[in-house]
């Protein structure tokens, strides 16, 4: 019961031009949405999970960022548009709640002029209606007292309302695809789980799919259904996210998922430490980004880079109950054992 | 027969008021707090953002002046101490912080910032300092050469290393941690929780553990205790608090905690969607 492909990025490469030369913070990333589908985007901070967001979405200044590679939405390239359509493909077709959007209210105008004219910005419509449709809006993603909101500035308003107000603005023009650059990291546990189930009532509502940045793997347990993990600008691993849970396969992936002090985990146990730290893009490494952290790097591994390759695992995969493929990027992900993550015990159990 | 306390808190308080004159608005930060801290225990302060927590942490130290309640330290109490004495238990009690991009002077070498620490509190001749920066820097991990390091040449984990370094260096018996993770990703924050671990089954330190993050407050506290709008609601060993929570409070903290596992946040959704017959 696949759904059909919304969104197909293809081998998208973003490069800055800096100071000190060009970098590419995005290099070659491939990832597919399917129509309803939420798909997690995890990785530490730098490793270009929010230029990725910000390239789907053409926000960078191309006048020191360039983009290669495709990223198409309903078979469209986002890439190859003028900015006029593109401006319309925005808010219309897909919408963001970008990663410092708690503070991008603008805090001089009322929350009633900011929700109308997200919504007229997209639509052509009188302000009786912008203004009916903004209080449904905010109806919708659960604000209390909508009408008394709306005569409101931003700071009178508590993190997760400021928030609720933020999906409601990017659901304006009913889009087919919500990117959630940390949507609930500023926010406390509590308001963070409020949050997380009010987008996932919209999903269900609707048939909207969703890209969701977090470096929290608890919101990725949470949320999605499949999840590309990166390090310094690549994808390094792909799977549903079951099975990413169950049977993570790139020494990345694995060292991420140990290092977690779990709520229900052994305290008496030290955490896994990941040796090291992630190089800086003036200076990649030739070989597998990650060799100079890894476990179990080999001569090779450090001579050339690793492919991202489709892999099936038969024996786990049918433990997990999972057909779908996924992809590693690692020459040697078949000859590690698989003991060497934590979780996988206690999920395999 | 239970050991003597290292540091007692009791009844502790401290309201801010409105900005303006005469604004009537008092805000209790901290509402008569009381607990203990054991040798060699970790105690955990949890609670979400503003409700007290890191005003409790300044508050034992005066860095913010309480208005009332006791805080006794080896049975002398901070409060009434005069400030010049206080100066001196302050070797005995130092604090990291959350933030390890500001709280180390980015102009300043990491040896010099640690010889710096070391001044305020003794006068020992340089070398004998050296060596006991040098030493230090070994104790949490570092190669010698880091001495000449600028913290801007350093990852987040390590800077907050250097933190810890800096507070060890004095040698204290209790380090208050305020957030010391909170700003690093998960696979240093790592780092630093097995090295806080490692210097306390060493030297028998002990911490006072102030986080919003459940998790980790688990992961490294003996004991915790739950802070909600200035006031602790519960307080307990941290098996119990865990296994079974008293208050509401802490109940829906708990429940607010993302799954470990994708298997068991569906089990949880489940759960809460099929009546209970
Ligand atoms: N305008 C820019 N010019 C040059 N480099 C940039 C620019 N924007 C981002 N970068 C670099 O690109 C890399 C990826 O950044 P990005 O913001 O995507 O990280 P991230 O994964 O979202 O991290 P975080 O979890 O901290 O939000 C980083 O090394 C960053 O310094
Ligand atoms: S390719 Fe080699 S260095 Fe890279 S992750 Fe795999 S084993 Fe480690
Ligand atoms: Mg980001």
């Amino acid at each position: 019961m696949t759904n059909p492909a919304l969104l197909t990025v293809t081998d998208l490469k973003t490069s800055f031009l800096t100071e000190r030369g060009p970098v590419t913070a995005v290099d070659g990333v491939p990832f597919t949405v399917r129509r309803g589908e939420t798909l997690g985007i995890v990785g530490e901070s730098g490793c270009g999970k929010s230029v990725t967001a910000d390239s789907i979405m053409r926000l960078l200044d191309e006048k020191d960022a360039s983009y290669s590679g495709s990223v198409e939405l309903n078979g469209r390239d986002l890439l190859s548009l003028p900015e006029t359509e593109m401006r319309r493909a925005r808010g219309s077709e897909l919408a963001m709640i970008a990663q410092d959007s708690m503070s991008s209210l603008n805090p001089v105008f009322t929350i009633g002029n900011q929700v109308i004219e997200a919504i007229t910005v997209h639509q052509k419509m009188s302000q009786k209606d912008a203004y009916r449709l903004a209080i449904s809006l905010l109806e919708r993603t659960g604000v209390p007292e909508p009408e008394h909101r709306m005569t409101q500035y931003p700071h009178e308003l508590s993190g997760g309302l400021r928030q609720r107000i933020l999906i409601a603005m990017a659901l304006s023009g009913n889009p087919k695809l919500l990117i959630a650059d940390e949507p609930t990291t500023a926010l406390d546990v509590t308001t963070q789980a409020q949050i997380l189930t009010l987008i996932r009532a919209l999903q269900s509502s609707s048939d909207m799919a969703s890209v969701l940045i977090t470096h929290d793997l608890g919101v990725v347990a949470e949320m999605c259904d499949r999840v590309i993990v990166m390090y310094l600008g690549q994808v390094v691993e792909e799977a549903d996210v079951d099975a990413l849970f169950d049977s993570p396969q790139h020494p990345y992936t694995r060292g991420l998922l140990a290092s977690i002090p779990e709520i229900d985990g052994d305290r008496s146990q030290p955490l896994n430490v990941i040796a090291g730290r992630v190089p800086t893009l003036h200076d990649v490494p030739t070989g597998c980004r990650f060799a100079e952290r890894c476990d179990f790097a080999t001569d090779k591994c450090r001579d050339s880079a690793p492919p991202l390759e489709d892999v099936t695992l038969e024996t786990v995969d049918m433990l997990a109950g999972d057909a779908t493929p996924r992809k590693v990027r690692c020459w040697n992900w078949r000859h590690i054992p698989m003991n060497t993550s934590a979780t996988t015990a206690k999920a395999i159990r | 027969m239970t050991p003597q306390p290292l540091l007692e808190v009791r009844n502790l308080s401290k309201s801010f008021h409105g900005r303006r004159s005469g604004d009537a608005k008092v805000m209790k930060a901290v509402d008569d707090v009381s607990f203990d801290i054991l040798p060699g225990e970790t105690f955990g302060l949890v609670g979400e953002s503003g409700c007290g927590k890191s005003t409790t942490g300044r508050a034992l130290l005066r860095l913010i002046e309480p208005d009332s309640g006791s805080v006794s330290f080896q049975g002398q109490d901070l409060l009434k101490m005069p400030r010049k004495q206080l100066h001196s238990t302050r070797r005995q009690i130092q604090m990291v912080f959350q933030d390890p991009y500001s709280s180390l002077n980015p102009h300043r070498r990491v040896g010099v910032i640690l010889d710096e620490a070391l001044k305020i509190q003794y006068r020992l001749p340089r070398k004998q300092r050296t060596e006991r920066v040098h030493r230090i820097l070994d104790r949490v991990g570092f190669a010698e050469d880091y001495y000449y390091r600028f913290p801007h040449e350093m990852s987040g984990g390590q800077r907050q290393r250097i933190g810890v370094a800096r507070a060890l260096i004095v040698g204290p018996q209790l380090i208050i941690c305020d957030e010391p993770v909170s700003a690093l990703d998960v696979s240093i924050q790592s780092q630093v929780l097995n090295m806080l671990h490692d210097l306390q089954v060493e030297l028998g330190l002990s911490y006072l553990f102030i986080s919003h993050d459940l998790s980790v407050v688990r992961h490294i506290s003996h004991r915790i205790a739950v802070m909600q709008k200035g006031r602790i609601v519960e307080q307990g060993p941290t098996d119990e608090i865990f296994s079974n929570p008293q208050h509401p409070y802490t109940r829906q903290l708990l429940d607010a905690i993302p799954a470990s596992h994708p298997r068991l946040a569906r089990e949880r959704r489940t759960a809460l969607t099929t009546p209970v017959s």
